[in-house]
């Protein structure tokens, strides 16, 4: 046996009823029993603002706000419900300077469309089992882009590098890397 | 630059997450047949999936004969093949049609590229649905046909290597 799921609460953004149905399906064979949906951001914040949510599952094309605005005002707007909502960004956007632009507005995890059951439990899991701590820096808030613990030689390039009160050191690390569904 | 503006925090939220997935048993990481319920879930939706397909293909088909008689000055359906190529590439694999996948792709890529087509782009673009709406048509299923890889790698080196 391993993690029950059957209490998490997920929201899944998305303008496609269909692909809103087809993440549900796995989310629900997976055991979750609340999922809630949202068929834009504008309407995805005044879900989040009704009820709490554990992850979000957010597209990107979306009229009339999209998911990278969407996963924006989550983790920047005064009055948002959860600026450290764990956020899958879920995308046919699989471009390198795409995937960049949604890494920097703050999304948890990146979900290449088409999606397959297996990517979706692997950043589900990755969210469970591999927090990561959250960065505010000057035009940034949000999870720490730096992935991998390697032995970076070079010059801190965070500032002062010092940590935040109860808070960890920022870990060394090359050059921060994209997140390849 | 002030060390106001080089300030850099570091914040470790609590995780609630853990102790809410939490069966009580002490188990770790997720049930390994899991994954074979979520995928025959998927399986048992394909046919919807399909319906949703196969009437995108047809929109996308309407929308190449609007774009057509426009000469491509029509930009509202030019933007809209865009979104239903987009579709068709997130949701053409789910369906089981993988080269509907990499045709909304390249689809997609090439009109991104060529907002204002001209003659030649529209024959490019509509030999792109024209073969969209034949692996639909003809039920070809998975991503081994050889006649539709012998297109798309052609489609593709026109359309070019993603950014």
């Amino acid at each position: 046996m391993g993690y029950n799921l059957s209490k998490l609460r997920v929201l899944i953004v998305d303008d496609s009823k269909n692909m809103r149905m087809l993440v549900k399906t796995v989310l629900n064979a997976l055991g979750v029993q609340v999922v809630r949906e949202a068929g834009d951001g504008q309407a995805g914040l005044q879900e989040l603002r009704s009820g709490p949510v554990d992850i979000t599952i957010v597209d990107w094309v979306m009229e009339p706000m999209d998911g990278l605005e969407f996963v924006r005002q989550v983790r920047t707007a005064d009055d948002s419900p959860n600026p450290f909502l764990p956020m899958i960004m879920m995308t046919g956007h699989t471009e390198r300077h795409r995937i960049f632009k949604a890494r920097d507005a703050g999304v948890t995890e990146f979900l290449a469309k088409p999606i397959t059951a297996k990517t979706l439990l692997l950043r589900i899991s990755n969210i469970i089992e591999h927090p990561r701590p959250f960065v505010r820096a000057r035009g940034y808030f949000g999870p720490d882009r730096r992935r991998r613990n390697e032995d970076y030689q070079g010059p801190e390039r965070r500032g002062t590098g010092k940590p935040a009160e109860g808070g960890a050191s920022p870990t060394a690390a090359s050059d921060p890397k994209p997140v390849q569904a | 630059m002030s060390e106001q503006e080089t300030k850099v925090q570091i914040i470790n939220p609590p995780n609630s997450l853990r102790s809410r997935v939490d069966d009580g048993k002490g188990s770790k990481g997720l049930d390994p047949s899991l994954l074979a319920k979520a995928e025959k879930a998927m399986d048992d939706v394909k046919p919807q999936v399909q319906e949703h397909v196969k009437g995108e293909v047809g929109r996308l088909q309407a929308l190449m004969a609007k774009v057509s008689a426009s000469q491509g000055q029509d930009q509202a359906a030019l933007q809209e093949m865009f979104r239903v190529g987009f579709e068709l590439k997130g949701q053409g694999t789910s369906a089981g049609f993988n080269l509907i996948t990499r045709f909304g792709d390249s689809l997609c890529r090439y009109i991104e590229a060529n907002k204002t087509p001209g003659a030649k782009e529209l024959a490019i673009v509509k030999a792109h649905v024209d073969s969209i709406a034949a692996i639909m048509g003809r039920g070809i299923q998975g991503d081994q046909n050889p006649i539709g890889l012998a297109i798309a790698a052609e489609l593709e080196k026109v359309v070019g290597r993603p950014t």
